[in-house]
């Protein structure tokens, strides 16, 4: 059992890097200071994100609401991030203690698969919710619009939501693997 | 001995750290120029006129009427004692049908009969009789603006001496007078008379009639200097026994209306009036309440949730009592916002002025009381601190106080039908033209005040 673990959560690490690794260099990216040549465009994040018009009415400075922007943005998909790890980890190894003694069982299960990913992305959304809403700890929520927040919403989601669901794809058990959308469709599966 | 100045180093660091951090915790701002309040200095009393209305038609006030209470003779000896309280030197004058300085024995006969004695023929009388001149006395009181003037008059006014021309020898000496600062007290008190009035205008325009049937008739003091010059009368004469026993019988017998072009007594900061409690909603209990006088500026810095603030105020603790108040206010806030909300490191607060708008909601006005809401429906940014600075300034001044004085009016048009109606009481003709016209002076003349100056320093949270 162990063995066979250790044996997919290399497959699954593989599949959580495909946009983990792209979601940490963006954290450390949004964790720069502003004046540091970035692949993040301040002026773009101003124009798509940002409520020039409230922070201006306020007197406020754009590039220190873009700042303090950033560090909300980090932290949120730190958040995500943490989220997606222990869902789709949690998921790869608990299908080998999934009860699959018989052929055809492994669907039976795609419920319980569809019932824990609907929980995740539920807690994605509450994550969500709680940095650029309901929570007190990030002030930026204010600086952006509500429109702008609510593609943050939706993009995060589909975004964490591939990483989980890669990531499932490729460190679910075996014998399991038809309980996971397409999983059963792998190339090389007894490689896999 | 080093050890003890060591301590004391200390102790110097750590208050003057407490000190500038709270002064140092708030944008650079101007402060208003702040009113210089009038004091209550004794040194400063000055010389006070009193004029009075010899016209013949005064003379009713002063013989007996069966079934009714004569005040005149009362409230008129109580004012004499309140002028020679209220100045240094009092001096008596009369004006209507003869218009000259009078000394104290001549003035002393002011509630008899022997008064008011036209020594001229009846016709020459009757003519002088008919005009007022109160213009005159007005020009007076403009060029001693130091001094008190007391009128005491029927205020029978012509309807040519509130027209035109005449109109304008009124409202340019009154201009002055608002001009100046001081204010205009406007006594009336119903007593019992018993002689003739004349020049009341019969319907047909061609002529005047007279009439001797009435029993009783207001009569007026016109107070014109500070406001609290004629408080100091106004409680002098309503202490006044015979006239505190016929309100109690009739309210209606007397009234009190003062107008002003400025109705504000003092600026609330001069004198440090503000206090923690005229912010409602904040508590000084709350955590990290502070409040404190900067410049006479008084500083509410605290943390809170709350989304707007109450602020309210006594009208007794800044406006002239008794006058026309204030029925409209101008408050301008100049905002502020820092997103370092700590007050520890003031080199990290960056204050940046806020364009905001409509940060107050209606001022609540009443008789005893101003009430703002401030940031009603702002929302303001939670996560930051703010900083406010209110200016609250009159706008418009009131005028409720002169509608009192319309039940002893008496129009021109209503004159001839008020007259056939042979009243008991009888009314006084252009009454409001006078009293509207002098508030219409007072408005003209009013310019905005600076009532108090407050400033909000808070940390808002969600």
């Amino acid at each position: 059992m162990i063995v066979n673990i250790l044996k997919t959560l290399f497959w699954y690490l593989v599949g959580a890097a495909v946009l983990g690794l792209p979601a940490i260099l963006l954290i450390g990216a949004l964790f720069a200071p502003l004046n540091v040549e970035s692949f993040i465009n301040p002026e773009w994040v101003d124009s798509v994100f940002m409520d020039s018009v409230g922070i201006l009415e306020d007197g406020q400075d754009i590039t220190m609401a873009t700042n303090d922007f950033y560090f909300m943005f980090a932290w949120l998909n730190i958040n995500l991030l943490i989220v997606t790890i222990i869902f789709s980890l949690g998921w790869s190894i608990g299908s080998h203690f999934l009860n699959i003694n018989e052929p055809g069982k492994a669907k039976f299960f795609g419920l319980y698969w569809i019932i824990v990913s609907a929980i995740f992305i539920g807690v994605l959304s509450i994550v969500n919710f709680t940095v650029l809403s309901w929570g007190d700890t990030f002030p930026a929520a204010q600086d952006i619009t509500t429109k702008s927040q609510n593609l943050m919403i939706l993009l995060t989601v589909i975004y964490y939501g591939l990483m989980y669901w890669i990531s499932v794809i490729l460190g679910t058990a075996r014998q399991a693997r038809s309980a996971v959308l397409f999983a059963n469709k792998l190339p090389a599966r007894n490689f896999l | 001995m080093n050890k003890y100045f060591k301590y004391i180093y200390i102790l110097i660091f750590f208050f003057s750290t407490i000190s500038n951090s709270f002064a140092a915790c708030q944008p650079k701002f101007t402060l208003p120029e702040f009113p210089i309040n009038n004091s209550n200095n004794e040194d400063l009393k000055n010389k006070v006129y009193v004029w009075y209305d010899a016209s013949l038609s005064m003379s009713g006030f002063t013989k007996s009427q069966t079934d009714e209470i004569n005040l005149y003779g009362p409230v008129i000896n109580s004012l004499q004692k309140a002028s020679q309280s209220l100045g240094t030197e009092t001096s008596y004058n009369t004006f209507g049908s003869r218009f000259q300085t009078i000394d104290e024995n001549r003035a002393s006969l002011v509630t008899t009969q022997e008064f008011y004695k036209c020594t001229q023929s009846a016709q020459a009388c009757a003519q002088k009789d008919r005009i007022n001149g109160i213009s005159k006395v007005l020009n007076v009181a403009k060029k001693n603006q130091d001094s008190t003037v007391i009128i005491v008059t029927d205020l029978f006014l012509s309807t040519s001496e509130t027209l035109a021309k005449n109109a304008e020898k009124i409202k340019s000496p009154l201009r002055k007078i608002f001009n100046n600062g001081q204010s205009v007290g406007v006594f009336g008190i119903s007593s019992s008379f018993n002689g003739k009035i004349s020049g009341i205008p019969t319907g047909d325009g061609l002529g005047y009639a007279s009439y001797s049937k009435a029993t009783k008739r207001p009569f007026y003091i016109i107070v014109i200097g500070s406001g609290e010059n004629i408080n100091f009368i106004r409680e002098k004469l309503e202490n006044n026994q015979k006239l505190q026993d016929k309100l109690a019988e009739n309210p209606d017998a007397y009234h009190f209306s003062m107008i002003t072009s400025n109705v504000i007594q003092k600026n609330l900061n001069v004198d440090k009036q503000i206090t923690e409690n005229n912010l409602l909603n904040i508590s000084p209990q709350s955590e990290g309440y502070k409040f404190k006088y900067e410049e006479n500026l008084p500083t509410y810095q605290f943390t809170t949730s709350e989304k707007n603030f109450e602020l309210e105020f006594n009208n007794s603790d800044f406006q002239v009592p008794g006058s026309n108040g204030v029925s409209d206010y101008k408050i301008d806030v100049d905002l502020w916002s820092s997103r370092e909300t700590s007050c520890k490191d003031s080199n990290k607060n960056k204050w940046a002025k806020s364009k905001r708008e409509n940060l107050v909601g209606d001022e609540d006005i009443t008789d005893e009381k101003l009430s703002i809401n401030v940031f009603e429906d702002t929302r303001l940014k939670w996560g930051y601190r703010w900083f406010a600075l209110l200016n609250i300034y009159t706008k418009k001044n009131g005028s409720s106080s002169q509608d009192q004085f319309k039940t002893w009016d008496l129009n021109e048009s209503d004159a001839a039908s008020h007259l056939s109606s042979e009243p008991k009481i009888f009314k006084t003709l252009n009454l409001m033209n006078l009293i509207e016209m002098v508030n219409d002076v007072a408005n003209e003349e009013f310019k905005p005040t600076l009532v108090a100056s407050i400033a909000l320093n808070f940390e808002l949270e969600k």
